[in-house]
């Protein structure tokens, strides 16, 4: 998920609802980019 | 916040009422069949009557004067936060205009090292690429600012339409409007953009959400 809501509250419900991972807008291309990875890692370990 | 807003919004009908009770006590007075001077009487209820309208208005003086305060600390906090968002779009905006112009002129810098020496390496092609990624990284301020301006846009609407109301509690006579463009007000915590959205601290607010997440996963 890609957002620009960082509220604690805003985020636990995120994780609540079953969100895989989140990035908080503005992001960079490396957090991105590691984010996808560890998207990449869980789903390959599966 | 909120139940400050709630406070005013009740002050101010209650403000409303008594001027309602107040109006038609005059209106009575006025139209002359509240007392008759010829009947005892009715002139003796005179005294009782000037009675009733002055605790009226006493008491619209004193919700006025509670309501006063309440609003004027509420709106002065939030024009206060709607102020902080104008900047943060101003300086967020220069900020990220002038560092897509500089990206763009180093990969101009870097297309033109690529036709000097047409075996251009890896390396020059790979820092080309990056720079163009920062630069459509820079972009991602134009939905931050946006939330900002509609937060900023929803404060204004709501300050509007209280001083409609209070308006109206003078004169309400005036027809019921939302606001002066016809739009329905927003209430700025069911609204659909982020009232916290920001440009800046980025980084701390992913470490939080990576925390939030880890703990999840664990």
């Amino acid at each position: 998920m890609v957002t620009t809501r960082s509220v604690r509250e805003d985020i636990l419900q995120a994780a609540q609802v079953g969100v895989n991972n989140y990035v908080v807008k503005p992001f960079t291309p490396e957090v991105l980019k590691e984010k996808l990875d560890q998207v990449s890692a869980r789903r390959g370990a599966v | 916040m909120n139940e400050k807003r709630g406070l005013s919004e009740a002050l101010l009908l209650d403000s409303a009422a008594s001027l309602r009770i107040a109006d038609r006590i005059v209106r009575e007075l006025g139209d002359g069949d509240a007392v008759d001077p010829d009947d005892p009487a009715g002139v003796a209820a005179l005294p009782g009557v000037l009675l009733r309208a002055y605790m009226e208005i006493m008491s619209i003086l004193e919700s006025l004067r509670r309501s006063r305060s309440i609003i004027e600390k509420n709106a002065l906090e939030r024009l206060q936060l709607t102020h902080e968002k104008l900047r943060e779009v101003s300086s967020a905006t220069e900020i990220a205009a002038t560092d897509m112009l500089d990206g763009l002129d180093r990969a101009l810098a870097l297309v033109d090292r690529m036709d000097e020496s047409p075996d251009a390496t890896k390396d020059t092609r790979s820092l080309l690429r990056q720079e163009l990624f920062r630069v459509i990284t820079r972009l991602q301020f134009q939905d931050i600012t946006s939330q900002q301006l509609s937060y900023a846009s929803t404060v204004l609407e709501d300050l509007e339409q209280r001083l409609n109301s209070l308006v109206r509690l003078i004169d309400h006579s005036l027809p019921e409007e939302p606001s002066s463009n016809g739009h329905a007000v927003t209430n700025i915590t069911g609204a659909n953009f982020d009232p916290h959205a920001s440009t800046r601290n980025a980084s701390t607010r992913q470490g939080v959400a990576d925390e939030i997440f880890i703990r999840t996963e664990s």
